[in-house]
């Protein structure tokens, strides 16, 4: 018969590491570019 | 379509991961849509009872200035702009802009009715010794009412409108905005089939066997909540919120208590996905222990 394997509770993460990974190497390399972007765009359509 | 062994195994990871991301679009997608289309979610943010005292003393400052220099009590405009009329400009604000996706909508924002407040000034007796009774009524209108009226519209609606006039008609004439709405309303149902399906075919994959099911949906679901708890996470340190505060801090506070409201719908999925993930690995786990125990047995 099949053993119980507790490493089955590690697959939820397995699952997520990909996107966490990509949802971070977007935000390191794009981070600072989106933010300058965003408030360029706040300037203009934002009345101060 | 059984399919036995690594390879269905091997498959059932890929519909799984698959399946993470329909399930992490679906919630945000929830979000979107409600950004799109919940009136009283954007009624909440702009009636709350920070941003109404932020509005009125923003408000009260605007007609303090106009007021010392056109020489005329503040109190007597001030008496006129009454929360009650603030909430409900408000409402007629969010009514407009949420409507401008529709062909018909009409580009001009609404303006804070100034008529009443001029005839008040144009009877204040300060008003009346500096300003002769030939110019009274338009220096009333042009010099008191009009500024007046377009603080109001800049505190609610803190945007220029006019770009809002110039760009939407072009963008009209390329794309249909009503029916994109339309659409885009309908993604978050759309991406929660798409996650239905997989479960389908992971039953499929697996060949009916639901214990070994439990085991990939359930992982899925966990996966989905654990990314957009990340994402949540992420929002809430960038804090978005500040960021808008630097162009103008009124929008900024309205922004965090929107993200607050939009969060805890987020953070409500993320709860039900959590558990109902978790919940599906323990029947696996449950079920693999007791079917070991009574094979030993």
């Amino acid at each position: 018969m099949k053993k119980t394997s507790r490493l089955h509770w590690l697959l939820p993460l397995a699952l997520a590491l990909p996107f966490a990974a990509a949802f971070a190497a977007a935000l390191i390399l794009y981070g600072s570019d989106i933010l300058d972007l965003v408030m360029v765009a706040l300037k203009m359509v934002v009345i101060a | 379509m059984k399919m036995t062994g690594r390879l269905a195994h091997v498959f059932a990871v890929i519909i799984a991961l698959l399946m993470t991301l329909t399930l992490l679009l679906s919630a945000l997608c929830a979000q979107a849509t409600r950004l799109l289309s919940d009136e009283g979610l954007h009624q909440r943010v702009a009636l709350d009872p920070a941003v109404s005292a932020a509005q009125m003393e923003r408000i009260t400052a605007a007609v303090g200035q106009i007021a010392a220099e056109q020489s005329f009590a503040s109190e007597t405009a001030l008496s006129l702009i009454t929360p009650e009329g603030l909430a409900d400009y408000n409402r007629q604000v969010i009514s407009w802009w949420m409507s401008l996706a529709r062909p018909d909508a009409a580009m001009d924002a609404p303006q804070w009715d100034s008529e009443a407040l001029e005839n008040a000034v144009r009877e204040d007796p300060l008003f009346q010794e500096a300003v002769r009774s030939t110019l009274r009524r338009t220096v009333a209108r042009d010099q008191v009412g009009y500024p007046i009226s377009l603080a109001v519209q800049e505190t609610v609606l803190p945007v220029r409108t006019q770009l809002l006039a110039f760009a939407l008609p072009m963008v009209q004439s390329y794309v249909n905005l009503s029916a994109l709405v339309g659409y885009a309303l309908n993604t978050p149902v759309l991406f929660a089939a798409l996650s239905l399906a997989m479960a389908m075919l992971i039953v499929l994959l697996m060949g009916g066997d639901l214990r070994k099911t439990a085991l990939y949906v359930g992982s899925a679901l966990s996966a989905a909540a654990l990314v957009t708890l990340l994402a949540m996470l992420t929002v809430h340190l960038l804090d978005p919120g500040a960021i808008v505060a630097q162009a103008n801090a009124l929008l900024g506070l309205q922004i965090t208590l929107l993200l607050h409201q939009l969060g805890s719908g987020l953070g409500l999925i993320c709860a039900i996905e959590l558990v109902a993930g978790i919940g599906l690995i323990f029947l696996h786990q449950r079920r693999v222990r007791v079917s070991a125990g009574s094979a030993a047995a």
